[in-house]
């Protein structure tokens, strides 16, 4: 089930994992193109250790962008392709009655895996994601009494269309909140899309890839990440983020303390892929479309503000302290 | 997400508006409930709940026709029930009516707004009824929940809790707390009540009136309202010297004393010994033209008259509590010449009445050496022979009432020993004459007031004695001294007192006297307030109270002073440490590229503020760099040398490369 081989820890300098990391965003970038700067957020949710949602229109690339992570990272890797008739069984497992034994046996489902793509999250029905979500946050699962931990490090990729596309299950907010980011592809360039009509079959390409990095030096990752400085001055930015989100009229709600944490880490993970030893705003700002802009929401409904556009908006908003 | 069409949404904010405003109404007119038919009440309740049943029952709302109707019905209903339209009870009545009529069409922001500024009218409106302690206590949190109605009609949101709004509510309220005192202390006042209404209830006045029949005085020994309270500046005058003088009574037509003619004497003489009482009153309503002072008045306030007898008296009916400061003196004498119409009048009875008590009183005369020897004699009757004090006389009705009672029933309440004593006075040759007012009063040990009730009516007597003037002689004290001594409780039988409770329960005692000083501290320092009150802080403060430009341009100052208060706070919680030398540093380094034509955004880090930079201005690239790279050290890695920061940024030179 789960590939840990030791690793000699020399081989975990930190620098050296960065540029592995730089490896692993350029091979990335060879399969989904001109996708760099969502590439480099997937990871650094990874790294963070949160679990990601990709949302967007269907066919701009999600499930290859979540396989080809899963790829790269060697980590062990199901999917499953979430519908209105997916039962929670058929995520978590189930006890069947083996007639040689006489007894029941646990059999795992896909969802005992290091890195679970869930496609189509939200078209799945709301008892079927509660059990997805569940799992995502306590990284155990109980059946039949019994709890079972999910192997480590454990992270979910969730596609999903947008929610006004027929016949999906919007996910409520909170369970929005779990996932660390949620990002977006669009449309790729011109010249991108070119070198998409006069490449190879992209899911050929997929089969060339090799693991670039491991869970072990994934987890050495987000140490040294959360191992790098922040400054009260940063601190004093952060705050000052959250608090607009939440004393200004324009938000439904304001940034909760979870998220403000999200963002701390977020952040202190792209400082560590820039090759910084501490965390400046300029790291935060990067990460504040992913991470906020799927917990808030605007109270005006009339205008329809894309993700970016949101956290643009918010960090116009805010002078730098 | 979860969007909403504006519509829903629109709908679900009227939702919220109508239960706020709702609440807000029901909070503001409850008060009223005791004051408005009831009827009326009724109405808005049943068309509150018709609207609720709109809202949550998918009931039709009233049609125009309907709404007009019932508006009409409302105008017609308030005129058929107080036959006016002005007036308290009359306007609040249409203003609880129209506003909850008005709901049923309001459809947006603006007809909420305007549903709950009558609201807000509807509760002031209950001060013009009732300015008491409770009230104003039951206010506060209606108040405070109008405001919460007033944020949640100006931006309804489902989601925000009722302390959320409560809350809001307090910090919007906090900031107009010193303003409402300014404006309190500093507004110019007017005398007179509100708008010119009456405030009370005339007719519920229970209290002294200007004549006196045998029931008239224990009639009012059963009441503990409250007549007037006292505050003596200085040592107060023992307990039997508290003859508190309202009215003198002339004329007697067999039953009942009047106070006749005017008597229009010029020439009172007065002589006093002694120390001064100073003293001041709080005179609840009484309806009168008098106002209450101790035996006898010297010093009166302005506007106030003293007659002849000593009255003082106002032009206007006493119809608001009332405060007054007198000086008395306790050791007098007056009258010592009394002149032939005066003695005419002084000496006045009926005809061919009372013939017993007529002959008592000439063989009294006959006998005696001097006038002073027949009220002794009188005394000594009322003393001697068994008369009692009582609450509950027998009835005194028709002709020769003296008689019967002197000879007969001989037990009566105070009213009935002035009246005797006076006919047998007169009858003897002696003028006389009936006072009436109070005797006694309890000092309030909590604030030093002394509270004289309703139950302390008193009626005592007034001889002329020839060289000595006008002298008292209270019949009361001779039948019963404890009257006099230790008050209306002690002299009657157990079963009679009306305030026994008091006497048997100390608590219940302390528990009145408790809420007795509240209540008089709140007479005294908030309703009291007037021009005269108004008028003696401005001179304290050097001010003249005549030039209303000065008294505006007061206000004026005093109520930004406070804004500007308040504004300061607010800045103060609000504002930013004090930067440290490398934020300083980079703030000028900020500073030289905004002269040069490159400021920083605000919302821009150090990094993408020094790219932006060097991209226009390759060639300050070196200096940017460094300075950016020692910045983000300093400040994110909190590492590195501040003073090199200085010296690169006091070296940094945009605008001259």
């Amino acid at each position: 089930m789960s590939n840990e081989q030791p690793i000699p820890i020399r081989e975990l300098s930190v620098p050296s994992l960065v540029r592995k990391v730089s490896a692993v965003i350029a091979a990335a970038n060879r399969i989904i193109l001109g996708k760099e700067a969502p590439i480099r957020l997937a990871l650094v949710c990874l790294i963070t250790g949160g679990h990601l949602l990709i949302e967007d229109i269907p066919g701009v690339g999600k499930t290859t962008l979540a396989h080809t992570l899963a790829r790269l990272l060697g980590l062990s890797f199901q999917r499953i392709q979430f519908t209105s008739d997916l039962l929670p069984a058929d995520i978590i497992g189930a006890s069947i009655y083996e007639r040689q034994s006489g007894e029941f046996r646990f059999h795992a489902g896909p969802i005992f895996s290091n890195l679970v793509l869930t496609d189509e999250v939200n078209r799945a029905t709301p008892k079927t994601q509660s059990a997805l979500l569940e799992a995502m946050e306590e990284r155990q699962i109980t059946v039949d009494g019994t709890t079972r931990p999910l192997p480590q490090p454990f992270f979910v990729i969730a596609t999903q269309n947008p929610a006004h596309q027929v016949g999906t299950y919007p996910l409520p907010e909170s369970q929005l909140d779990r996932f660390l980011m949620r990002i977006g592809l669009g449309y790729p360039g011109e010249q991108a899309e070119r070198g998409l009509l006069k490449g190879r079959d992209r899911r050929e390409l997929l089969h060339d890839v090799q693991p670039i990095l491991s869970a072990p030096e994934l987890m050495a990752l987000r140490n040294a990440a959360f191992g790098l400085q922040v400054s009260d001055a940063l601190l004093d930015y952060l705050q000052a983020l959250v608090r607009y989100t939440r004393e200004s009229p324009r938000y439904e709600n304001g940034l909760s303390p979870r998220a403000t944490l999200a963002l701390k880490h977020a952040s202190q993970a792209w400082a560590l892929l820039m090759g910084r030893n501490a965390v400046i705003p300029e790291d935060l700002q990067a990460v504040v479309p992913g991470v906020v802009a799927h917990r808030l929401r605007l109270k005006s409904t009339h205008e329809s503000s894309t993700a970016s556009a949101i956290a643009k908006e918010l960090l116009e908003a805010v002078p730098v302290p | 997400m979860n969007a909403m069409s504006p519509p829903e949404l629109e709908a679900q904010q009227n939702h919220t508006r109508l239960l706020w405003v709702l609440a807000a109404m029901a909070a503001m007119a409850l008060p009223q409930a005791l004051h408005v038919a009831p009827w009326v009440m009724l109405a808005a309740l049943l068309i509150s709940l018709w609207r609720l049943a709109v809202e949550f029952q998918g009931w039709p709302l009233f049609g125009g026709p309907t709404r007009i109707a019932f508006g009409l019905l409302a105008f017609v209903g308030v005129f058929a029930t107080y036959h006016t339209f002005n007036g308290v009870e009359a306007g609040s009545s249409l203003l609880i009516l129209l506003a909850v009529l008005k709901l049923m069409e309001a459809r947006g922001l603006r007809d909420y707004f305007f549903v709950l500024a009558i609201t807000l009218v509807i509760g002031i409106a209950n001060f013009l009824y009732d300015q008491t302690i409770p009230l104003a206590i039951y206010m506060i949190p209606a108040v405070w929940l109008a405001i919460a109605a007033l944020l949640n009609i100006a931006h309804p949101d489902v989601t925000r809790s009722v302390m959320t709004s409560i809350r809001v509510a307090t910090r919007l309220l906090l900031p107009a707390l010193p303003v409402a005192v300014a404006l309190f202390l500093l507004f110019p006042r007017m005398p007179g009540p509100l708008w010119g209404l009456s405030t009370a209830d005339q007719t519920g006045i229970t209290g002294l009136s200007p004549k006196m029949s045998p029931d008239s005085i224990s009639r009012l020994a059963r009441s503990d309202a409250i007549a007037f309270r006292v505050q003596f500046d200085g040592q107060p005058p023992t307990r039997s010297q508290l003859y508190w003088r309202a009215m003198v009574l002339h004329h007697f037509d067999g039953s009942t004393w009047t106070r006749g003619i005017e008597p229009i004497d010029n020439n009172e003489t007065l002589t006093t010994s002694g120390e001064p009482f100073r003293y001041r009153i709080t005179l609840e309503p009484n309806d009168l033209h008098v106002l209450y002072a101790l035996d006898l008045p010297v010093q009166v306030p302005a506007n106030t008259l003293l007659s002849s007898d000593y009255e003082l008296t106002t032009p206007h009916r006493v119809r608001e509590r009332k405060l007054y400061s007198v000086t008395s003196y306790t050791d007098y004498s007056y009258g010592a010449g009394l002149s032939p119409t005066m003695r005419r009048l002084e000496l006045q009875l009926p005809r061919n009445v009372d013939p017993r008590a007529r002959q008592l009183a000439q063989q009294w005369a006959g006998s005696a050496g001097s006038p002073a020897q027949v009220v002794q004699d009188a005394l000594r009757m009322f003393h001697s022979q068994p008369f009692h004090y009582t609450l509950h006389p027998d009835a005194l009705s028709g002709p020769d009432g003296i008689d019967i009672f002197l000879f007969d029933t001989r037990s009566g309440f105070c009213e009935h020993y002035a009246s005797a004593f006076v006919f047998l006075m007169r009858a003897a040759g002696i003028p006389a004459h009936v006072v009436i007012g109070y005797q006694g009063g309890l000092r309030n040990p909590l604030d030093g007031y002394y509270v004289i009730r309703q139950e302390d009516a008193h009626a005592w007597a007034e001889v002329w004695l020839a060289n000595r003037g006008w002298v008292r002689v209270d019949p009361t004290a001779a039948v019963d001294p404890a009257r006099v001594d230790d008050g209306l409780s002690a002299a009657l039988p157990a079963n009679e007192v009306p305030g026994y409770v008091f006497d048997t329960h100390p608590w219940l005692a302390d528990l009145r006297n408790t809420w007795d000083a509240v209540n008089n501290g709140w007479n005294q320092w908030v309703l009291a307030y007037g021009p005269e009150l108004q008028q003696r802080l401005f001179s304290h403060l050097g001010l003249d109270y005549s030039n209303w430009l000065e008294l505006a341009l007061v206000l004026l100052v005093v109520i930004g002073g406070v804004l500007a208060l308040v504004w300061l706070l607010m800045w103060w919680r609000e504002r930013k440490p004090p930067a440290s030398s490398v934020v300083r540093d980079y703030l000028r380094y900020c500073h030289k590229l905004t002269q040069a034509g490159l400021p920083r955004r605000p919302s821009e880090g150090p990094l993408n503020y020094a790219k932006r930079v060097i991209r226009k201005r390759p060639d300050l690239s070196e200096h940017v760099k460094k300075i950016t790279t020692l910045y983000i050290d300093l400040r994110y890695g909190e590492s590195g040398n501040p003073e090199e920061l200085s010296r690169l940024v006091r070296d940094f030179r945009p605008q001259h490369s």
